[in-house]
């Protein structure tokens, strides 16, 4: 299995995106203490009347640009999320198109370990991604005039989202495992065509003075209480989908088209 | 046999070395005001999490230097590896979970001996808007930290591949295990030692600044690295350690948050000598297991 999940690995080693993502990582690092220093500033002489306005105008300017700067930090951390599925798809893919399967049916590896090592990848890469995501908010939080708000908000959903892009993932495996990554590809074109044709009516028929209304972030510190229970009955829901989702997919996995697995 | 030992000399010396270089050398911005360690309220700040957070990564940079540069290379697992596998067969998955809640255990003993001791339960909290505002989520709070803690465990992780996956196996081939428990401790707690001047874990106004604060975290560090090093043994993965390290980091515990710092000595609500004794008996206790199971063998695994 170690095998497995190294020859993953190196698969995704070229991958742009994850050396786009490590060089964004180090501009963010980079900037946190290059620009710290900067600030908007102005002098003023004799002119007190409007000293107060203009103040009051720089330290806005101040606070809008570290609220800039968090936003884009958040905007990485989303990307982060999204590009777990993208890589697990890519390594799927690229399994097919090497007919990797039948090469596997020469090497002493059971289907057990087969299926497990992809199961393991998922959660290695969601906890390297998470890590990461860690880092990228105390990044965050340590630069001045930062808002406690966003950082606070992030920080009560970044597990959840995680949490529900696992919960997406061991959803889709045992379909990428059974019946290969196109099948798995239309099984997601009809969710988004069901998601579509429920967003429509809800467009058309419903008041949109409520997302003029919304407060998201209020919504979390509100709410708190609740999502940290959210938190601990989710670990337990993705843990308890991905046995079952583990078992599915063990007896469901064959080669298509040929040969089949080694007893364990 | 005497050349492989002169090599894991010279590659525990070049990994100390770069492990302290890569810490120590960074904390002259704060020496030199650069930036603050902690606040005035005795608070680390932003910058000082940042900090702490990327040097907690350093101890696993070094150690990849270091086998780099010496061609020990770094396997993922077995012998001289990196210990990252993980194996729950032959009961170690207990292991794993002591690892997990053994800080928590801690923490409550050491918060009740200190109620105990010096009566220091905070009757007036259960009225106060803080406890108000919480309470619902008392009860769950160290189930929340402790999965807070593993979830987020890479800088445990980055410490333990230094220190317990490397350093202490080397210690251990030269000096024996209790001599390596005791030096592995002091080593790991000198590492700490430039954070703990500039207010890490004590703040900058304890009694006996800047030496007291060094000396309890040595004796914090050596009974630690016992625990640590005897669950890296006992399950041959780095994983338990840097689970219970980031959990230790987290002081998940309900009986802390009812404990008055005020109505404890200086000394103890500082340096907590009785809220530590629980750590102390861990330490020794895991010693003394350590040297009957492992004390005859020269391999670390």
């Amino acid at each position: 299995m170690k095998g497995l999940l190294y020859k993953d690995f190196l698969l995704m080693k070229g991958k742009l995106i994850l050396t786009a993502l490590a060089a964004v990582l180090l501009l963010i690092l980079v900037f946190r203490f290059a620009v710290a220093g900067v600030k908007l500033e102005f002098t003023v002489e004799n002119m007190e009347d409007v000293t107060g306005v203009l103040k009051s105008g720089v330290d806005a300017g101040n606070n809008a640009l570290s609220v800039s700067l968090q936003l884009i930090d958040v905007s990485v951390i989303i990307l982060m999320i999204m590009t777990v599925p993208y890589l697990i798809s890519y390594i799927f893919t690229r399994d097919e198109k090497t007919n990797n399967g039948n090469y596997l049916l020469s090497l002493p590896v059971s289907k057990k370990q087969y299926v497990a090592s992809k199961y393991i990848l998922v959660l290695i890469m969601h906890y390297i991604f998470y890590s990461v995501s860690q880092l990228i908010l105390i990044i965050d939080m340590s630069r001045e005039n930062a808002s406690s708000k966003i950082a606070d908000t992030v920080q009560t959903i970044l597990l959840p989202l995680f949490l529900v892009s696992m919960l997406i993932a061991v959803f889709e495996l045992p379909v990428m495992i059974s019946q290969g990554v196109e099948k798995a590809k239309q099984k997601w074109s009809y969710i988004f065509i069901a998601i579509f044709m429920l967003i429509i009516p809800a467009v058309l028929f419903v008041n949109p003075d409520f997302i003029a209304r919304a407060d998201p972030i209020g919504f979390v510190i509100r709410h708190q209480s609740v999502l940290v229970y959210a938190q601990l009955i989710g670990v337990a829901v993705v843990a308890a989908a991905s046995i079952i989702s583990y078992r599915y997919s063990l007896n469901h996995c064959e080669i298509r088209e040929r040969g089949v697995w080694k007893d364990d | 046999m005497t050349e492989k030992k002169n090599k894991d000399s010279l590659r525990l010396v070049i990994f100390v070395f770069l492990s302290f270089a890569l810490v120590h050398i960074p904390c002259l911005l704060f020496t030199f005001g650069k930036y603050d360690y902690v606040d005035d309220t005795g608070s680390i700040t932003g910058t000082g999490h940042l900090f702490a957070a990327l040097f907690m990564l350093m101890p696993a940079l070094a150690m990849l230097v270091t086998r780099k540069i010496t061609g020990e290379g770094a396997p993922l697992t077995g012998n001289g590896s990196l210990l990252l596998g993980i194996d729950f067969r032959n009961k170690k998955w207990v292991f794993f979970l002591l690892a997990c809640l053994m800080p928590w255990i801690i923490n409550e003993i050491g918060a009740a001996a200190d109620m105990i001791v010096f009566h220091g339960f905070d009757r007036q909290m259960i009225n106060s808007e803080q406890y108000v505002s919480i309470k619902e989520l008392i009860p769950v709070l160290p189930a929340i930290s402790i999965l807070s803690a593993v979830i987020a465990s890479f800088g445990g992780l980055g410490e333990e591949l230094g220190w317990r996956t490397y350093m202490m196996p080397k210690l251990e081939k030269k000096t024996g295990i209790m001599p390596s428990v005791i030096i592995g401790g002091i080593i790991w707690s000198a590492w700490h030692w430039p954070l703990i001047y500039h207010g890490h874990s004590f703040g900058l106004n304890y009694p006996g600044y800047p030496w007291a604060g060094p000396l309890a975290f040595t004796f914090f560090c050596v009974f630690e690295n016992a625990f640590l090093t005897y669950l890296t043994k006992k399950t041959s993965s780095v994983w338990p350690a840097a689970f219970a390290h980031a959990v230790n980091n987290a002081r998940p515990s309900i009986l802390l948050f009812f404990l008055n710092n005020e109505k404890l000595p200086e000394t103890e609500a500082i340096f907590g000598l009785v809220s530590n004794l629980p750590l102390l008996i861990l330490g020794v206790i895991c010693t003394v297991l350590m040297v009957r199971e492992f004390g005859n063998r020269k391999t670390f695994q």
